[in-house]
């Protein structure tokens, strides 16, 4: 009798998972939508570059923000990446890499950027304070969110005087959500190199804010 | 069972076991480790405690212009390069002959400049070359002056003012058409901009004003429901109509005009 409740109840579920917009099939969709876009920007249609940036750009904005810190700053960089984006695309030879390629220029990018602005002292001049960036959700009261703020402008301050391998990791991992892998390829590391530098970089941030932390 | 870590070791995996990257085994080994032993499970709760705050972080909408000033810095930097391009074929002769241009409109400058500048010295030179129109690719402007911040204020008359110094940067993007077309019918002015307001104050997708009222949203196509049901039960006409095998992930560009009857 058990047996004749379960069994339709089981094939329910499994109809039910096969056909729910998981994380999985909607990482396919997407996957699969850019390579279609590359392919079609590369034979010159450009509402697919339109398209592509549209896609990418919180991504590439966001990555760009951890770097150089300022919205105003991050916006020139993610034009700048998008603008290289656009014309290097005609020598990606495989559609199926964009993403990681897109990864890379980015990377290449912000290095470049930071060390220039760096060279002339702007981060030694710049406060996090001037930092006024809204969060994509918001659901907390105001009281819970000028803490959080303020945790998160702390967070931005250690990591920003953590030094740039450490610092782009952390970026990367924490901020970023990237993979083991998708760091190992970006940066052109080991596996192993990009776990055993990840674990050093979070205990330095930890050392850098353990005096905010609440001890057990 | 015998702690068959010491403390370094045990450190040297948190990152991973806060990923949950480690095997059972070490799992066990090291949660025995912090088990017994008060120095690392201060560190490990410190150690989870500070990717808790890291964690908090959360990524932040890209400028709503990011697109419009790409097409900008693409139009600004091209034209010279493009021309020489159509002009000359390959990217190389484009270059060289960029060079001869630059080096011939130099002379230029160089053999004009005592007849304007009578005492000739080089400051003097200098201010005069600064007068002329550029010899070559125009210099990039400084970051603050490329900034542009679109203003969007539907409470106040100044909307469709707002409006147009907009449509002039989204009329320079080229080849953006909306997959979907949607007029709304609002009974009244003030119905007109409470859907305006609902479509602008919601986070399921992105909005950019266009021209004569009209906005360019860019939503999942599994949001365009969505956005229906925020419209309300007004009146409208979308083309062509949403198919019904909606993919997830796939991004439409929606053009949607409030009008009132």
């Amino acid at each position: 009798m058990e047996l004749f409740i379960l069994t339709p109840c089981l094939l329910i579920i499994v109809v039910l998972l096969n056909n729910s917009p998981g994380h999985l099939q909607q990482n396919g969709d997407t996957f699969s939508k850019t390579a279609e876009l590359v392919l079609a920007c590369q034979a010159g249609d450009k509402q697919a570059f339109n398209r592509l940036v549209l896609l990418y750009q919180t991504r590439i904005y966001n990555l760009a923000l951890n770097y150089v810190k300022t919205p105003e700053e991050a916006k020139d960089l993610a034009q700048d990446i998008f603008v290289t984006a656009y014309k290097s695309l005609p020598s990606l030879r495989e559609a199926s890499k964009f993403s990681a390629w897109l990864n890379q220029l980015t990377i290449n990018h912000c290095r470049n950027r930071y060390r220039k602005l760096q060279r002339r002292g702007y981060f030694t001049s710049t406060s996090t304070d001037d930092i006024i960036v809204p969060a994509l959700v918001s659901t907390n009261t105001p009281e819970r969110n000028l803490e959080k703020d303020e945790r998160i402008d702390m967070v931005r301050t250690a990591i920003a005087s953590m030094p740039e391998a450490e610092k782009e990791i952390i970026i990367l991992r924490d901020l970023q959500d990237f993979s083991y892998e998708e760091i190992s390829e970006t940066l052109g590391l080991p596996l192993g190199t990009v776990k055993s530098k990840l674990n050093r970089a979070r205990h330095a941030l930890k050392n850098k804010i353990k005096h905010l932390l609440k001890t057990p | 069972m015998t702690d068959s870590m010491n403390c370094t070791s045990a450190q040297e995996m948190f990152s991973a076991l806060a990923d949950g990257e480690l095997d059972a085994a070490d799992v066990v080994r090291i949660e025995s480790h912090i088990a017994t032993c008060s120095h690392c499970a201060q560190e490990w709760h410190l150690f989870r405690e500070s990717l808790a705050w890291l964690h908090e972080v959360q990524p932040v909408h890209a400028p709503s212009d990011l697109l419009v000033g790409i097409h900008a810095k693409l139009a600004h930097k091209n034209p010279i390069t493009t021309w020489l391009r159509d002009l000359f074929g390959s990217p190389l002769s484009a270059l060289s002959s960029m060079a001869i241009i630059t080096l011939a409109l130099f002379f230029w400058v160089a053999n004009d400049t005592p007849t304007q500048t009578p005492q000739g010295t080089m400051a003097d030179a200098g201010a005069f070359s600064q007068n002329r129109p550029p010899a070559t690719m125009p210099t990039r402007l400084p970051a603050r002056q490329r900034q542009v911040t679109p203003t969007f204020n539907l409470a106040s008359d100044s909307w469709s003012n707002n409006l147009s110094s907009t449509t002039a940067r989204l009329s320079a993007i080229p080849g953006l058409t909306p997959d979907y077309s949607i007029t709304v019918h609002a009974p009244s002015p003030e119905t007109q901009d409470l859907l305006y307001q609902r479509i602008l104050s919601q986070n399921h997708w992105r909005v950019h004003p266009a021209r004569n009222g009209t906005l360019l949203i860019y939503l999942d196509e599994q949001d365009l429901s969505h956005l229906q049901h925020t419209l309300g039960p007004h009146r409208l006409t979308m083309t062509p109509q949403p198919s019904l095998n909606k993919r997830n992930g796939a991004l439409r560009a929606v053009s949607l005009r409030v009008e009132t009857q």
